[in-house]
């Protein structure tokens, strides 16, 4: 900061490097392995080969289940959110607690739930079959199949879409509406000519989150029996040695992955009209009239199916199991549940330790964006083709680290370092550099200053991004079903394969209570801590984002730059 | 225990493209002197302060504070070793800390037996008392202003910089606290610079005024002499409202539209000069055979400006008492009496006036 000169420059020129190569062989390895194994035998010889895949159906497939897992997690966000920030529906208070919470099931384990629901001998089967009188063995609804898995990605991915809705319905200017009021509109034409164009980029940007999700996503539509890209690539890892064909698979979804975000840059580019009023009036509650009541079903029903069954459903199955018997098959599995744990808090530590260092030189010297650009691909790649490609590149590479936990929580950091770099990036964009300057003027060091001044504050903001990425490591399946050492089972890993195998018995359902309540139980803390923080007035002297914020924007894969303008810039504050 | 700060041919550039940001820029602080940098947004007078403080090393020329070279164009002593407080334009007062934390922040260096009492001591000389237990944002913006300055002067160092220290505040605040700022900064008794863009507020508060424009020192000298006596035409517009007038220099002085002004000696005889012309200088009186009008009538509260027209076209303000009322059209005769005749050459184009 104090003096440049040919010397710093070169320093700066090193530090760089320093970053950048790693950063890169992380990243670019993999990708690159996979492009070299998939291409290796010239594309026209993948082509062949992945058409007699049938390669063209499946990814019409996969695009109409991510577009109607889309679609339907649109219908029930968008309304929820504006119900809970613009309406006088009673409850919205406890809509604005519970809605973010269905982001703490994993989805796969929201796919077990409703395999126990749905099942041909289930409950909601017995009761239609009863109560429409049919004979008792007739199926009526099945879970399985692309209706199923598009019911279950966007009953736990709709919450991306409510957060940056009703975040920016916050920041929403009331003026604007009320101008529009007073040049003589009515209600609904307001609605529709001025709160929704405002609303399109957080409904534009939520939307491509969920449809990523559902694009890249393994663990449900494998449970759910729909054959997908993702599902294809793991069926080539477990049964042959043969490369090319899941290699190459891998590079189509990743290219395809790429030109979406690419899509969604330049709509958010477009987009940026979110109007950010600092201190505005608060706008009055819109009156139902006599649509509360079907708007209190609404919200009850998409709730209570994302949230209050799935935990009901788990707590019952596991309660078959008596006291002894779970006690006993969980101290069976205690050395796998001990495995996420401490690879999903080592991931979360170095990625939040790499996010600090790669935030600082973001926001203070405009470098390290190259390493941020670069952990941002490793984002954007689905966790199954980035599980593959690390297997094969450390095993060609590095082959004395492969086999071992450390490969994990390296898949872990390339997956997932991204939302603790925009986590404590948004949090230290707070500090104004007058402050580290201050420090400077008072007799402070650069490293006293970063003790002293950077550090706590960007803390807070820090904690955020660890147990972020811990939940998401704690969850994280695809990747981690490939890049595992043998026998070295996590949680997910474990539910996955006994769901697989058995079915949703009793046990799986105690495992994925387990799961849920690792997931749940910090980001529950944060929660309140955070709500705890804002009562006191602590958080204004700490200004970082809310953890709800940090999920609402950075949860799902290639959510990198998903958000509209201020998305974390301006917590989404619940 | 104030010190001097000494600036020689200090050149800074920030790119190799642009040009310097400063430019071979010399001036002298004298100990316990208020001296403030005054010009136009991107002038450089920011980053002459930002020099002093060494949060920017000068790319040639030198910086003394007292006897010590703390930067020339091959070392720069970093800014936690210059012994130099500053305040910032945004305060950057620490959120997680407490006022009295954040006045005692300066102070480690200092032994136990110095440290206890010195920051009750700044809390009390900034008049801070009973606010040591807030935090920065449960503070109003003059009480911001006040802990920043506490927190630059807490340490002791002889020299505090101020950067912008009003521009954050409201305008009606602004001109009470610059006069506050003052009488804290002379009851210190340290040396500051203080950088700013509001001529009234540097005239207020500094000892001596330098006006910076494109990076280059145009004029330094006291409030009374950048007003009255500007070095260059820059000068006279950024500091003050000034009109100005051509005119031949003669032996009785300078012949203008408005009458002869005594003055202009420095120039030769039958010289082409511009003359400035104050509206607080400029007298109208209604007067039927007047040979000039009044165009424009603005009132200010405590006084009238009347834009008045001239037979040859030109334009020049009258700032007058608010009794002394003349409506637009009127014909006046002006008389000007200039406390001191300042005239410039006389552009090449007849673009002035």
């Amino acid at each position: 900061m104090a003096s440049s000169g040919v010397q710093t420059s070169r320093l700066r020129f090193v530090r760089d490097l320093g970053l950048l190569l790693p950063a890169a062989a992380l990243v670019l390895g993999p990708v690159g392995f996979l492009a070299w194994m998939g291409l290796g035998g010239g594309i026209g010889d993948l082509v062949v080969r992945t058409h007699d895949l049938g390669i063209l159906p499946t990814v019409g497939r996969v695009f109409l289940l991510a577009a109607a897992t889309t679609l339907m997690a649109a219908i029930m966000g968008v309304p929820l959110a504006w119900l809970m920030v613009r309406s006088d529906l009673p409850g919205r208070r406890l809509i604005r607690w519970l809605a973010p919470l269905p982001l703490a099931i994993p989805p796969y384990i929201g796919a077990l739930v409703y395999q126990i629901v749905c099942a041909p001998s289930g409950s909601l089967n017995a009761i239609l079959t009863w109560s429409l009188d049919l004979p008792p063995d007739s199926r009526i609804v099945s879970i399985y199949g692309i209706p199923g898995a598009a019911w279950v990605l966007s009953l736990f991915c709709f919450p991306y879409i409510f957060l940056l809705v009703a975040g920016a319905l916050e920041r929403m200017n009331p003026s604007l509406e009320e101008a529009a009021r007073a040049a003589g509109m009515s209600r609904w034409t307001v609605f529709s000519r001025v709160t929704l164009p405002m609303l399109r980029p957080a409904i534009g940007g939520g939307g491509l989150m969920v449809f990523l999700y559902a694009w890249a996503d393994f663990g449900v539509v494998s449970l759910l029996r729909v054959r997908t890209i993702t599902t294809m690539v793991f069926d080539y890892v477990q049964g042959t040695m043969d490369w090319t064909i899941p290699a190459g698979l891998s590079v189509f979804l990743t290219l395809i992955t790429t030109a979406v975000l690419a899509v969604q840059l330049r709509f958010l580019g477009r987009g940026r009209y979110t109007q950010v009023s600092s201190a505005s009036r608060p706008i009055g509650p819109v009156p139902l009239g006599r649509w509360r009541i079907p708007a209190m079903l609404f919200g009850v029903l998409v709730l209570l199916c994302s949230l209050g069954m799935p935990l009901g459903v788990l707590a019952f199955r596991a309660s078959r199991l008596s006291v002894s018997a779970a006690s006993a098959f969980l101290s069976q599995q205690s050395s796998f549940i001990g495995n996420s744990v401490w690879t999903a808090a080592s991931g979360a530590t170095v990625a939040s330790v790499l996010a600090l260092v790669i935030g600082w030189l973001q926001a203070r010297h405009r470098i390290g964006r190259g390493v941020s650009a670069m952990f941002q691909v490793g984002y954007a790649i689905p966790g199954t083709v980035l599980g593959l490609g690390m297997v094969g590149f450390f095993h060609a590479a590095l082959p004395w680290l492969y086999g071992s936990p450390i490969v994990l929580i390296l898949g872990y950091l390339v997956l997932f370092v991204t939302p603790a770099i925009q986590g404590t990036g948004a949090a230290l964009a707070q500090i104004s550099p007058s402050l580290e300057e201050a420090a400077r003027g008072l007799g402070r060091g650069p490293l006293a200053t970063f003790r002293e001044v950077t550090f706590p504050l960007v803390r807070p903001g820090l904690v955020a991004a660890w147990v972020l990425v811990f939940m998401l490591c704690m969850r994280e399946l695809a990747a981690t079903l490939i890049l595992r050492p043998p026998g070295f089972d996590t949680l997910p890993v474990r539910i996955w394969i006994h769901t697989m195998d058995v079915g949703p018995v009793p046990t799986a359902a105690l495992l994925a209570l387990v799961l849920v309540a690792i997931v749940a139980v910090p980001w529950l803390a944060l929660v309140t801590f955070d709500r705890a923080a804002y009562g006191v007035g602590a958080a204004q002297r700490t200004p970082v984002t809310s953890s709800s914020g940090h999920l609402a924007a950075e949860s799902p894969r290639a959510a990198a730059d998903a958000q509209p303008e201020g998305a974390h810039a301006v917590p989404y504050r619940s | 225990m104030p010190s001097r700060i000494v600036l020689e041919n200090v050149t800074k550039r920030y790119r190799a493209d642009l040009r310097p940001a400063v430019e071979a820029l010399s001036l002298q602080v004298e100990p316990a002197e208020i001296l403030a940098l005054l010009g136009p947004s991107g002038c450089g007078k920011t980053t002459a302060l930002r020099v002093i403080m060494g949060f920017e090393a000068p790319d040639s020329g030198c910086v003394r504070i007292g006897e010590r070279v703390v930067a020339d164009a091959h070392h720069a002593v970093p800014p936690e070793r210059r012994d130099v407080g500053m305040v910032f334009q945004d305060y950057a007062l620490f959120p997680h800390l407490t006022v009295g934390e954040i006045v005692a922040f300066g102070l480690r260096r200092l032994c136990a037996q110095e440290r206890r009492p010195a920051a009750p001591r700044t809390l009390r000389v900034c008049e801070l008392e009973g606010l040591a237990d807030r935090y920065p944002h449960e503070l109003s913006g003059g009480q911001k202003q006040r802990v920043a300055l506490a927190r630059a002067l807490a340490p002791g160092y002889p020299i505090v910089l101020l950067d912008e220290p009003l521009a954050s505040l409201d305008a009606d605040l602004r001109g009470q606290l610059g006069h506050e700022l003052r009488r804290l900064l002379k009851k210190s008794g340290r040396t500051a610079v203080l950088v700013t863009h509001d001529q009234a507020e540097a005239l207020q508060i500094a000892d001596r005024v330098g006006v910076l424009r494109d990076g280059r020192l145009e004029q330094i000298g006291t409030p009374e002499e950048i007003y009255h006596t500007p070095a260059t035409r820059f000068v006279a517009t950024f500091v003050g409202e000034a009109d100005f007038l051509p005119g031949v220099v003669q032996a009785d002085g300078v012949h203008t539209e408005i009458g002869v002004l005594p003055g202009g000696h420095s120039f030769r005889g039958h010289t082409h000069v511009d003359v400035l012309v104050r509206p607080e200088h400029v007298g109208v009186a209604a007067d039927p055979a007047g040979q000039a009008l009044v165009t424009e009538r603005r009132f200010r509260g405590a006084g009238i400006l009347y834009e008045v027209r001239l037979r040859s076209g030109r334009r020049v303000r009258s700032d007058q008492p608010s009794t002394h009322n003349l409506p637009a059209g009127t014909r006046v005769s002006l008389q000007a009496t200039p406390a001191r005749v300042v005239a410039f050459a006389a552009l090449p184009s007849e673009a002035s006036g």
